[in-house]
C-alpha cells in the first residue's frame, strides 16, 4: 500500500515533469472555413420532416417487433387498394419511402427456397448470393437502400455495394461489376427517353410511308431532341434497314436506365431490381410463366403461383410496383450548385468552360428539354386490365428541388442531366466482360449509355464498377468515342484541369437533414 | 536508483497514462451537440458543407484532405499536449468521411487495384472510404448484407473467404476502456499470484466475469491451460466478431490496410499484422506512397471512433398524436420491453450477453504504438451525446453492453473456414448487442434477416439457452424480440 502510494506520487510527478508546457494551437484551414448554412426556418422545417419519417419508422419497427409483418403491412399498397382511389401522391410516396428502405425476409419471399437446384446455389434458403448467378440473380440485398446509400437514401452505391451481375454465384472475377447508380431524377429522364423514341418512332413511320410510296429505299437521319441517332433506311416493302442506327438499339427505343441503356422505365428498373437482387418474382412474371411466355425454369421449378419454391404465392404485385415507380417519380433532382467561396467560384467558371472547350458536352449535354412532364405507370396483369394508372407530375410533385420551366412553348422544361441519353462506344479498356442482354438485343462490351452526371459530387469512386478513385482518373479512362476529348482534357495545364474538376463537384444532391 | 530502472518503474506505474495535460483551451471545446435540436441541425449541416467544401478543395488540389490532416494530426504534437482530442475528433471525423485516392495510397501495388474478396492475409482492398461500411442508422453504424467483406479468401471466389459483416462502431470508446481496465486487472492477479512465491491457484474474475483459473508453481511459472475465453495473455480483445483487436487503434490501423491497402506507420507495429507487402518500411506495399497514414492520423481516426455516442436502453417512442408524428412522444410497448429484458435473463442469455458491466475510469487512452503517446478522451463529458452516465443509485458509471467481453464455442455450425488471428473456428467474441436494432441483417455474415434467425443459430455454449428459446410460448418470444429492437441508437440529425 506504502508502494502504491509513493510510486503514485513519484509518477503523478514524472508525467508533470514531461509535460512541456503547450504550445500555441495548431492553426489549420480545416478549421477555419467560413460556412454557408441554410436558414433557422429552413432548419426548423427540415427538423420536422425528418423527425415524421423518424418516429413513424421507430413506430412501424416496434410494432413490427411484436408481431412480424406490421412493417410491410405499412409499407404495401396492394393494387385493389389503389383501385380505391383514396391515395394522394403523398400517401404513395410516404409508402414508396419506407418500402426503399425496407428490408425483406423469407417470409416476404426474399430469395429462394430451390433445395439442391442449380439456380439455389450452396447457401441454406433464401439462398442469399453476393455473387448473382446468370440472368437469375442473388439475391445479394435485403433492402434498395442496401445498395443505394450515398449521400443518404436513393443516392449512389458504395464501392463495397457493387453488384456482381452475371456470374456463376461464386467468383467475383468472372460477373459483369456494377456500382448502383444514384435513383434521383430518374423520372424526369423517364420522360425524356420517351419522348426521344416518340420522335424517333414518327420519323421510322414517314421513312416508311415515304419508301412505300415512291417504291424505292428511303435513307432518313434519325434525330431525336436535336440529337444524332444515325441513319435508318426504309424499303419499299416496309421493312427498314438499322444497321446505320447508332446510339440506341434497333428498336429506335431510348432505354436511359443502367449503365448501359437497357430499361426504358423506372417500373422496368423497379421490377428488375426487386427480382434480381431481393429474390422476389413480380406476380406478373409468375402470370409470365403461367402462360409459356418465358422459358421453364427461368425462375425456378416450382408451379407458376410459387416458382421461386419458397412458399410466398404474392410476392410483388402490381400496387406495390406502381407505388415504388410514385415514389422514386417524385423524387429531386440533383443540382448545379456552384461554390460561394469567390476563389472556387471564379474556378467554377472556368471549369465550365473547359467542360465545353474540351466538349465534353458533346456526348454528357449539359440540358435536354422536357415538353411533357407527366409520367403515366399502368398495371401490369391481366386482371387489372381495368385499373386506374397513376400520373405523376415530374416538374411539380412530390421532392424539391424539380426540373425548372425555360420559358419555351414546345419544351417548357430543362433537365440539367449531362447525357444525351445515347450509347456509345468507349474503348476495349472500359469494356464490359460480355455483352449484356436487353430488350432491344444485346448491347456490346464496349458500349455504355453516357452517364449522366448529374449529382456526380455524392458518386465518388466512379465509373461503371467503381474503379476511378478521382475524377482525372474516370476522365482519362474514356477511350473510342470519346478518345479526342480525352487527349484533349490530358493535354490540359494544371490549373484548367482542376477548375473542370471544381465544376463538376458543383453537381450535387441539395444537402438535407435526416434522423436516419 | 538506476535512471533507467527508475523510467521503467514509472512507466509501469503510470501505464498508459503518459499523457500531458492538454493544451489549455482544449477545455473551451464544447462536446459535439447531437440530437434532435437546432444546435445539432447548424452542426450536422456544418459537416456537411464542410464536407462539400473539402470536395472542392480536394478537386482545386489534390491531396488536400490528407496533408491539411497530417498537419494538424502530427503525433509529436499530440504527445506533447498540444493537440486537443476535439480537435482530433474533427479531424478524425473528416478522414473516416474522406474517399482515399490512388494518390493518397488507397490499395497496393497490385495490378488490379480492388479484390472485392481479400487475399489471404494481404487483405483487399475492396473500397475507398470507412464509411462506405460503417453507415446504417448514420455515421460509425453497421453495414448492410451488400457492404459484408470477404477474409481470409483467394481473391476471387466468395465460398473461398469468411464473410464478415460490418459491425457497428458505436460505444467504442467506452467497450476500449472496459477492456482495457479488465486487462490490468487480470495482469494484477497474475502478478499478484506470482509474486507469492508459492504454488497457488487464482481465479481469474475481473468486473464479475470470470476468465477461469490461473495456476502458478513455486518457482512462478504460469499454467493457462484452464484459462477461458480469452488469450493466454490474458489480454482482453473486444474488437472484431471474434476479437481480435485489443484497442481501437488497432482496429483502425488494421481495418485502414485490410479494407482500403492504405498503411500506416503502425501497421507493422500492430499485434496481429496483415502480410503488408515486400516494400520498404515507409511503403510496405510497395504501391510508391509513402507515409499513407501517419500514426497521428491513425490516432486522430481512434479518437473520432471512440468519441461515437452510446447506444440507449429504453423503450421505444411514439408521438402523442399520431397525424403529428414530430410532436411530443411517450414510451411505447412499455410491458413487453419490460418482459423481453427479464426474458433475456430467464432463458440464460445473459450468461454471456452480461447486460451491464461497471467502468471505474470514464476516460480512455488513445496509445500511438509508434511513439506510446497518448491522448485522453473524456468518456463523460467530451463525447457525442449520449455519454456513459453516473448511476444515481450507485454511484458508478455502468455500460449496458450486453457481452462478457469473452470468447465462447458457437459450436461446428458456426465455424469459420478460416483461423483468425489464433482463434479457434468456433469460437467468437460475445456480440455486444447495444444497439443491436439497427444492425440487420444479423451474425458475423450478415445471413440472419431477422433477430429470431439469429438467436436459432446460437449452438455450442449457447445451445441451452437457444433450446430454451424455442421452447418459449409465443408472447414471450415477441417480448424479447421488442426488448431485443429497442436496443438502437438514439436519434439524431445527420446530412448524410
Amino acid at each position: 500500500m506504502r508502494l502504491r502510494g509513493w510510486l503514485f506520487v513519484l509518477c503523478a510527478a514524472a508525467c508533470d515533469r514531461d509535460a512541456a508546457p503547450p504550445s500555441a494551437p495548431v492553426t489549420s484551414r480545416l478549421f477555419t472555413e467560413e460556412l454557408a448554412l441554410p436558414s433557422e426556418q429552413a432548419l426548423l422545417a427540415q427538423i420536422d420532416d425528418a423527425l415524421e419519417k423518424k418516429r413513424r419508422a421507430d413506430v412501424d419497427r416496434a410494432l413490427d417487433a411484436l408481431e412480424p409483418g406490421e412493417q410491410l403491412e405499412h409499407a404495401r399498397l396492394t393494387q385493389l387498394a389503389l383501385d380505391r382511389q383514396i391515395f394522394t401522391l403523398d400517401d404513395l410516396f410516404r409508402v414508396g419511402d419506407d418500402l426503399f428502405a425496407y428490408q425483406f425476409r423469407p417470409e416476404n419471399g426474399l430469395g429462394n427456397g430451390l433445395a439442391g437446384h442449380p439456380l439455389a446455389g450452396p447457401y441454406p434458403a433464401p439462398n442469399l448470393r453476393r455473387v448473382q448467378y446468370g440472368a437469375f440473380g442473388g439475391p445479394d440485398a435485403m433492402a434498395c437502400a442496401e445498395c443505394h446509400s450515398l449521400g443518404g437514401d436513393d443516392g449512389a452505391g458504395t464501392r463495397t455495394q457493387n453488384t456482381f451481375f452475371r456470374g456463376d454465384g461464386d467468383r467475383t472475377l468472372a460477373a459483369d461489376e456494377r456500382n448502383p447508380p444514384a435513383v434521383l431524377g430518374t423520372g424526369p429522364v423517364e420522360r425524356l427517353a420517351a419522348e426521344m423514341s416518340c420522335e424517333l418512332a414518327a420519323q421510322r413511320a414517314s421513312a416508311i410511308a415515304a419508301a412505300m410510296t415512291a417504291g424505292a429505299p428511303v435513307s432518313m437521319p434519325l434525330v431525336a431532341k436535336g440529337l444524332s441517332f444515325g441513319t435508318l433506311v426504309a424499303r419499299a416493302d416496309g421493312s427498314v434497314d438499322a444497321s446505320g442506327v447508332t446510339g440506341v438499339a434497333a428498336d429506335l427505343i431510348v432505354r436511359p436506365f443502367g449503365w448501359k441503356g437497357h430499361q426504358a422505365t423506372v417500373r422496368g428498373i423497379v421490377k428488375e431490381g426487386f427480382r434480381v437482387h431481393m429474390g422476389l418474382v413480380p406476380l406478373v412474371e409468375q402470370h409470365a410463366v403461367r402462360d409459356g411466355l418465358v422459358p421453364a425454369g427461368t425462375y425456378g421449378d416450382g408451379p407458376w403461383y410459387d416458382v421461386d419454391e419458397d412458399g410466398k404465392t404474392i410476392e410483388v404485385e402490381d400496387g406495390m410496383i406502381s407505388t415504388m415507380v410514385a415514389y422514386l417519380a417524385q423524387l429531386e433532382v440533383p443540382v448545379v450548385a456552384p461554390p460561394s467561396d469567390p476563389a472556387l467560384r471564379d474556378a467554377f467558371a472556368r471549369g465550365r468552360d473547359v467542360f465545353a472547350r474540351v466538349q465534353c458536352g458533346g456526348c454528357h449535354t449539359p440540358t435536354l428539354q422536357l415538353a411533357d412532364p407527366l409520367l403515366v405507370t399502368r398495371p401490369e396483369q391481366s386482371e387489372n386490365a381495368a385499373s386506374p394508372s397513376i400520373t405523376v407530375d415530374v416538374a411539380r410533385d412530390g421532392l424539391t428541388p424539380k426540373i425548372e420551366p425555360i420559358g419555351l412553348a414546345d419544351a417548357p422544361f430543362g433537365v440539367q442531366l449531362f447525357s444525351d441519353l445515347r450509347r456509345h462506344d468507349l474503348g476495349p479498356a472500359l469494356a464490359s466482360a460480355a455483352a449484356q442482354p436487353s430488350e432491344g438485343g444485346a448491347i456490346a462490351p464496349t458500349q455504355w449509355l453516357t452517364r449522366p452526371l448529374w449529382g456526380l459530387a455524392d458518386t465518388a469512386p466512379y465509373l461503371h464498377d467503381g474503379r476511378a478513385s478521382t475524377i482525372d482518373e474516370a476522365i482519362l479512362l474514356h477511350g473510342g468515342e470519346a478518345q479526342a476529348s480525352r487527349d484533349a482534357f490530358a493535354a490540359l495545364p494544371d490549373e484548367e484541369r482542376a477548375a473542370l474538376r471544381v465544376y463538376l463537384m458543383s453537381l450535387r444532391r441539395t444537402p438535407k437533414l435526416v434522423a436516419p | 536508483m538506476n535512471r533507467a530502472l527508475a523510467l521503467v518503474v514509472l512507466l509501469a506505474a503510470c501505464g498508459d497514462n503518459l499523457a500531458p495535460p492538454p493544451r489549455a483551451d482544449c477545455s473551451a471545446y464544447a462536446p459535439p451537440p447531437t440530437g434532435l435540436g437546432l444546435d445539432a441541425a447548424r452542426e450536422a449541416h456544418r459537416r456537411a458543407a464542410l464536407r462539400q467544401h473539402l470536395r472542392y478543395r480536394e478537386a482545386l488540389e489534390p491531396g488536400y484532405v490528407m496533408r491539411e490532416t497530417r498537419l494538424v494530426a502530427d503525433q509529436a504534437r499530440i504527445d506533447r499536449g498540444e493537440v486537443c482530442a476535439q480537435e482530433l475528433y474533427e479531424v478524425g471525423r473528416i478522414l473516416f468521411e474522406h474517399d482515399f485516392t490512388f494518390a493518397d495510397g488507397l490499395a497496393t501495388s497490385d495490378a488490379a487495384p480492388f479484390h472485392r474478396v481479400q487475399r489471404g492475409r494481404a487483405g483487399g482492398p475492396e473500397t475507398t472510404s470507412c464509411t462506405s461500411c460503417h453507415w446504417r442508422s448514420g455515421p460509425g453504424g453497421a453495414g448492410a448484407f451488400p457492404d459484408n467483406a470477404y477474409l481470409l479468401g483467394d481473391g476471387d471466389r466468395i465460398s473461398s473467404a469468411d464473410a464478415r459483416n460490418p459491425p457497428s462502431l458505436i460505444g467504442a470508446g467506452v467497450v476500449q476502456a472496459l477492456a482495457d481496465e479488465m486487462t490490468a486487472e487480470l495482469a494484477q492477479l497474475r502478478a499478484d499470484a506470482i509474486a507469492r512465491g508459492r504454488a497457488t491457484e487464482v481465479e481469474l474474475v475481473t468486473k464479475g466475469i470470470s476468465f477461469g483459473t490461473l495456476h502458478v508453481d513455486a518457482r512462478g511459472n504460469v499454467s493457462t491451460d484452464d484459462v477461458r475465453g480469452i488469450d493466454r495473455d490474458l489480454v482482453v480483445r473486444p474488437f472484431g466478431w471474434k476479437g481480435t483487436a485489443r484497442t481501437i487503434t488497432e482496429l483502425v490501423t488494421e481495418a485502414a490496410a485490410a479494407h482500403l491497402g492504405v498503411q500506416s506507420e503502425d501497421a507493422a507495429l500492430v499485434e496481429d499484422p496483415l502480410e503488408l507487402g515486400g516494400g520498404p518500411p515507409e511503403d510496405p506495399d510497395g504501391d510508391g506512397i509513402a507515409d499513407e497514414l501517419t500514426s497521428g492520423q491513425a490516432t486522430a481516426l481512434a479518437v473520432y471512433v471512440a468519441s461515437l455516442e452510446l447506444p440507449i436502453n429504453a423503450p421505444f417512442e411514439s408521438p402523442d398524436d399520431l397525424a403529428h408524428p414530430a410532436g411530443p412522444t411517450q414510451p411505447y410497448l412499455v410491458d413487453e420491453w419490460a418482459r423481453g429484458r427479464v426474458i433475456l435473463e430467464q432463458i440464460g442469455c445473459t450468461g454471456c450477453h452480461t447486460p451491464s458491466l461497471p467502468l471505474a475510469r470514464t476516460v480512455v487512452a488513445i496509445t500511438s504504438p509508434l511513439t506510446a503517446g497518448s491522448v485522453m478522451v473524456d468518456l463523460a463529458n467530451g463525447t457525442e451525446a449520449p455519454r456513459v452516465a453516473r448511476d444515481a443509485a450507485t454511484g458508478t458509471y455502468n455500460a449496458f453492453v450486453y457481452s462478457d467481453f469473452k470468447r465462447h464455442d458457437l459450436g461446428g455450425e458456426n465455424a469459420s473456414q478460416h483461423v483468425h488471428g489464433g482463434i479457434a473456428t468456433r469460437f467468437y467474441l460475445t456480440r455486444r448487442l447495444w444497439g443491436v436494432g439497427e444492425t440487420a441483417p444479423y451474425f458475423h455474415d450478415g445471413a440472419s434477416v431477422t433477430l429470431d434467425d439469429a438467436i436459432g443459430r446460437h449452438h455450442g455454449e449457447a445451445e441451452a439457452s437457444r433450446l430454451a428459446w424455442t421452447q418459449l410460448p409465443r408472447e414471450d418470444r415477441d417480448a424479447l424480440r421488442v426488448f431485443l429492437t429497442s436496443l438502437r441508437r438514439a436519434p439524431r440529425l445527420v446530412v448524410p
